[in-house]
């Protein structure tokens, strides 16, 4: 017996399908149906979430007794002002999220992506971890991929080319291509392959067994 | 090139080949600190899924991450950063069998979904200073002081284990910044290992990267889901993908040599 469940799995099936034909025959009115239900259909749980999230986290805690919550909520309702004349408004809650933003990181950056990284770096060799030879060739990189990306007339023209040493900034630049290399391969082959897979399960493994099952 | 790869798919897809797999390290690592756990602790579970999609490649691995917790009676709390996400992990509760025996998890007692909150990097500040600051209500309008689980749990120290998952790889600097690196904890992770490669060891203490992760994690455990099947097809794959760029690259270079002769002679 065909149940509810796998009539939505059959209907997600033929929507992704008919989604994939955009390859083939571009955009026609079956993909744009499928886009239009898609894009309608995220902005919908979108709108109602964030409608249920203004009631738990402003709404609620202001009848609470945190009143000055009113104060954000109002500066975000600024935003809507670029609908009116007074469209500078808008300006406010911009800044605001782009001030507050910049001051929950900037500290942060500096503890979690400088220091602690110098400190692992130079802690690796001191205790020869994972090995000597490879704590000493990961300082080694770090050390001149920095100074590869030092741009600096006075302090570093001497390391990239026609400078004396120029051999040092050629070395930063070939590990900085293999780090990039490596994490690019994995993210763009792997990632891509894996999304190939993921669709062709999702579309056509879980509706085979679906019915197999049945 | 991608009829090929197409092909390949669908005949594993339904033939798996069954490779080896063997464990690495870190997935190792994350399962080990996973059992670590006692009855009655509590894991955050930071849930970023902004592809819609990418919930139903991952429930598998989820589900067998969510069973090892409850093996071991820990609790969970979920937090999560797009609108769709709390939908998806009301859902994730029901696919991952948790309310049901031999688990009986009760929502409220030992599972509990907050509500979105945007903001992103601001939304994690936020979370780790207090929940109850933070949110009135759970995901299904509960008031926080009606919640049992969330009596005893409040900032991010409260919790035992903090679990970050996520899609976005900005999101590694992010969870860094505003959970680990400020509070100093250390935390598990199911994202792409390349992303807190640099962190692993101080921030991070066991990763499970993605579909690879993500299939040993099952083998491991013995909760097999997907990975499996996707990593039968993810080797072969790989394999046909590496053999035709070298022979591009052979046939590119031999087509050069050919040439050579000819324009010399002139």
């Amino acid at each position: 017996m065909i149940t509810w469940d796998m009539w939505i799995q059959l209907l997600g099936m033929f929507l992704g399908l008919v989604g994939l034909t955009f390859l083939f025959f571009g955009n026609t009115w079956a993909f744009s149906f499928v886009e239009h239900t898609y894009l309608g259909g995220t902005v919908a749980i979108a709108l109602l979430q964030s409608i249920y999230t203004l009631k738990t986290s402003c709404f609620d805690l202001i009848a609470i007794g945190r009143a000055l919550l009113i104060i954000p909520f109002i500066i975000g309702l600024l935003s809507f002002s670029r609908y009116t004349t007074s469209r500078w408004l808008a300006r406010y809650p911009v800044a605001m999220m782009s001030g507050i933003g910049v001051g929950i990181t900037i500290g942060l950056v500096l503890r979690a992506q400088i220091l602690n990284a110098s400190v692992m770096t130079i802690g690796d060799v001191l205790a020869a971890k994972p090995d000597t030879v490879s704590s000493v060739i990961v300082l080694i990189g770090v050390l001149i991929v920095l100074i590869y990306f030092t741009y600096s007339q006075k302090f570093s023209a001497i390391t990239h080319t026609g400078g004396k040493m120029w051999y040092i900034g050629r070395l930063g630049r070939l590990f900085a291509m293999a780090a990039f290399g490596y994490l690019w391969a994995k993210i763009f082959i792997d990632e891509a392959i894996d999304a190939q897979i993921a669709t062709m399960i999702t579309i056509v493994k879980r509706t085979v067994d679906a019915f197999a099952a049945a | 090139m991608g009829i090929i790869l197409l092909v390949v798919i669908v005949t594993v897809m339904f033939n798996p080949v069954g490779l080896p797999i063997s464990v690495s390290q870190q997935t190792q690592d994350f399962y080990n600190r996973l059992i670590k756990l006692k009855e009655g602790e509590t894991v955050l579970w930071g849930f970023e899924g902004a592809v819609i999609g990418a919930y139903t490649e991952k429930k598998t691995a989820m589900r067998a991450v969510a069973q090892t917790i409850a093996k071991q009676k820990a609790n969970i709390v979920w937090v999560s950063f797009y609108p769709h996400n709390p939908g998806q992990l009301l859902a994730f509760i029901e696919y991952s069998g948790l309310t049901k025996p031999p688990f009986n998890y009760k929502y409220g007692e030992n599972i509990v979904i907050m509500p979105f909150l945007p903001g992103e990097e601001t939304a994690m500040a936020a979370i780790a200073a207090g929940l109850k600051a933070t949110f009135s209500t759970d995901v299904k309008g509960i008031s926080i002081g009606d919640i049992p689980l969330l009596k005893k749990v409040d900032k991010i120290t409260d919790f035992n284990l903090v679990l970050i998952q996520f899609g976005i790889f900005t999101y590694a600097e992010m969870f860094m910044r505003q959970w680990p690196a400020k509070y100093g904890i250390q935390v598990i992770s199911m994202c792409t290992y390349s992303v807190v490669a640099a962190y692993y060891g101080t921030y991070v203490i066991g990763d499970l990267d993605l579909v690879r992760g993500n299939a040993e994690f099952e083998k491991l455990t013995g909760i097999l889901g997907e990975d499996i099947v996707y990593m039968d097809i993810r080797n072969i794959n790989c394999g046909i993908t590496l053999a035709l760029i070298a022979f591009g690259n052979i046939a590119l270079y031999w087509s050069k040599v050919k040439k050579v002769p000819a324009e010399a002679k002139k």
